[in-house]
């Protein structure tokens, strides 16, 4: 039996539809809500307790500010959400190895874009979080000042409010590269750090200077890795330190590109397992 | 009627696949198969734990992709129309960790209907009545046979055109097994569905099914309806003379074969008339010809390995 034959013999009945993407979207971002219920409870958690601690703090006067809390946004405050941001994926993908979370793959949409869809919903409540973080921040901060007296430094660029929306994006996106297409996503991770940790104790010995000092710039460069998930787009001129938007931009643009390619292909590995 | 039939002579197939083979790694897991399931027929895939069943199913789904061959459901490409096939097909897996194991029953089959516009509602809240789901308890937390339940559950309420049952009876008490088989005849008898059971537990969907597969070592056997393989397979008690040699050419496939004295039993698939004539001109005395049970005659059919066309006494 050929080919066409088999095709010409195979009935077709009246079919069943395939779910709008809308609708897949709207029950995944409600279905990641219910997957990370956890991370969320702690971000809360460990919000709330900021507040308290900063609050105590500027109240007793033990942090020195009483009478002047000079309180300024910096994109430092990037990093706690970019720590999150590494973990998360980890919650929204929390079905566990791949053979169960065939589940999802049984689904009547395709499977890469179902993958994606998943992890934007995820990305949706990071962004949500972020948010959430930045109101608390500046809330709490402008609560301080108004209980002991001082200023509030909110009247930065407006990029560098976008700074944790970026990085945490970066930080997301890289973390669910392995987690999407691996089965063993921390063999990745952990390879990953512990190769370049090695790569860069085996340079320094054998003296290969110039390749150690190229490798470093890999995460701690102008456009390093550092810049990209954790904010740190400052410059020191004159030993001033100051926020560079072409850094940040260079940074995002660079990391977030490799992120969005390596999401993709992992997504797309999905469907020929 | 020598060979054991591998084609069916059906017009309207649901699944077709053609010459599917995948390999993981050195181990071959389909060979070559090409089932053929026609539409309204309730198909058992048999086979021993490794045969290659699930890998077959999963290649339905696209869950699996063969490195060779093709496989059509409905007449769609399993490959390039995926989504449209499982659209319409209602699956339980053979892994009773399927499923968001943090996510509750009930909030669960919530998430399943969303992805299935043809989800009749009443009709799943009267299988969760029938299956007793703690809707309240995580999946997680389920035992075997309380997952399978959900995962029929989940199959079932979008009365799809084809049901994929992966072992749907493994891990549930004898009890449950009988209710989960009378709602599944209930089901067959109310929706027009073609089913696809993989199983090595015959005994327990017998009666729901009317054509057979037999897969062993990712090759298929064989494969027909159940009424042809009552018709063609017979066992025979033969009592033979002292120094026997067989039969020459016994036009039949002899399935199996025990020896007791100057009497042997074999398992013959062939023409009863015929092999019962070659087996008299050969000096063996027939002394029965009967059916064989599908159980018996599963065992016997994985047993084979290949057509014999002469059947000697060893």
């Amino acid at each position: 039996m050929t080919a066409s034959t088999v095709a010409a013999a195979v009935s077709t009945p009246a079919l069943h539809p395939v779910p709008e993407r809308n609708a897949v979207v709207k029950e995944q971002i409600a279905a990641v809500s219910i997957a990370i219920r956890k991370e969320q409870w702690f971000f809360l958690g460990t919000l709330v307790a900021f507040v308290i601690l900063a609050l105590y703090s500027a109240l007793s006067g033990h942090s020195g500010q009483h009478g002047h809390a000079n309180l300024e946004y910096g994109t430092a405050a990037t990093i706690p959400v970019s720590l999150v941001a590494l973990l998360i994926p980890f919650g929204v993908w929390r079905a566990g190895d791949r053979e169960r979370r065939a589940y999802d793959w049984v689904m009547p949409i395709d499977q890469s874009t179902h993958t994606i869809i998943r992890m934007l919903a995820g990305w949706l409540w990071l962004m949500a979080g972020v948010a959430l973080y930045l109101i608390f921040l500046m809330a709490t901060e402008a609560v301080v000042v108004l209980l002991v007296g001082g200023s509030l430094g909110i009247d930065v660029p407006a990029w560098q409010w976008l700074v944790p929306f970026t990085a945490a994006s970066i930080a997301y996106l890289l973390t669910s590269i392995p987690i999407i297409g691996s089965e063993h996503p921390w063999r990745w991770i952990g390879g990953i750090i512990i190769g370049y940790a090695i790569a860069l104790l085996v340079l320094d010995i054998v003296k290969l200077h110039d390749l150690n000092r190229a490798l470093q710039k890999v995460v701690g460069g102008y456009y390093g890795l550092n810049a990209g998930i954790f904010g740190d787009v400052s410059v020191r001129p004159y030993g001033l330190s100051e926020a560079d938007p072409s850094r940040w931009l260079g940074a995002t643009a660079l990391w977030g590109a490799l992120a969005i390619v390596g999401v993709w292909l992992a997504a797309r590995r999905h469907s020929t397992s | 009627m020598s060979a054991l039939p591998s084609r069916l002579q059906a017009g309207d197939l649901t699944v077709a696949t053609q010459d599917l083979t995948k390999r993981f790694g050195d181990q071959t897991a389909l060979s070559d198969v090409s089932l053929q399931v026609p539409t309204g027929a309730v198909y058992l895939l048999v086979g021993p734990n490794g045969a290659g069943k699930s890998t077959a199913l999963k290649t339905l789904l696209d869950l699996v992709r063969a490195d060779s061959g093709r496989a059509e459901v409905f007449g769609l490409d399993t490959r390039s129309d995926g989504a449209r096939v499982r659209a319409n097909v209602g699956y339980v897996p053979e892994r009773p960790d399927w499923g968001y194991g943090w996510m509750r029953v009930g909030r669960l089959l919530e998430h399943h209907a969303r992805y299935f516009p043809a989800w009749d509602t009443a009709y799943a809240t009267k299988l969760a009545r029938i299956f007793d789901l703690k809707l309240n308890r995580k999946m997680g937390v389920l035992s075997k046979g309380q997952a399978r339940r959900v995962h029929l559950t989940m199959a079932l309420a979008h009365r799809p055109p084809l049901l994929l049952l992966d072992e749907p009876t493994d891990g549930l008490d004898p009890l449950m097994r009988d209710e989960t088989l009378g709602v599944l005849a209930d089901h067959l008898s109310e929706t027009p569905t073609t089913v696809l059971i993989s199983t090595h537990h015959v005994e327990e969907v017998e009666r729901l099914a009317d054509h057979i597969g037999v897969l062993r070592e990712g090759t298929l056997r064989a494969q027909m309806t159940i009424d042809a393989l009552r018709a063609g397979l017979r066992r025979y008690r033969i009592e033979v003379p002292e120094g026997w040699q067989g039969v020459a050419s016994l036009n039949g496939t002899v399935l199996r074969r025990a020896t007791g004295g100057r009497e042997v039993q074999w398992i013959v698939w062939g023409d009863e008339r015929d092999v019962a004539r070659r087996i008299t001109d050969a000096n063996g005395i027939v002394r029965e010809a009967a059916p064989v049970s599908l159980i018996d005659a599963t065992l016997a059919l994985l047993g084979t390995g290949q057509t014999a066309t002469a059947a000697t006494n060893s």
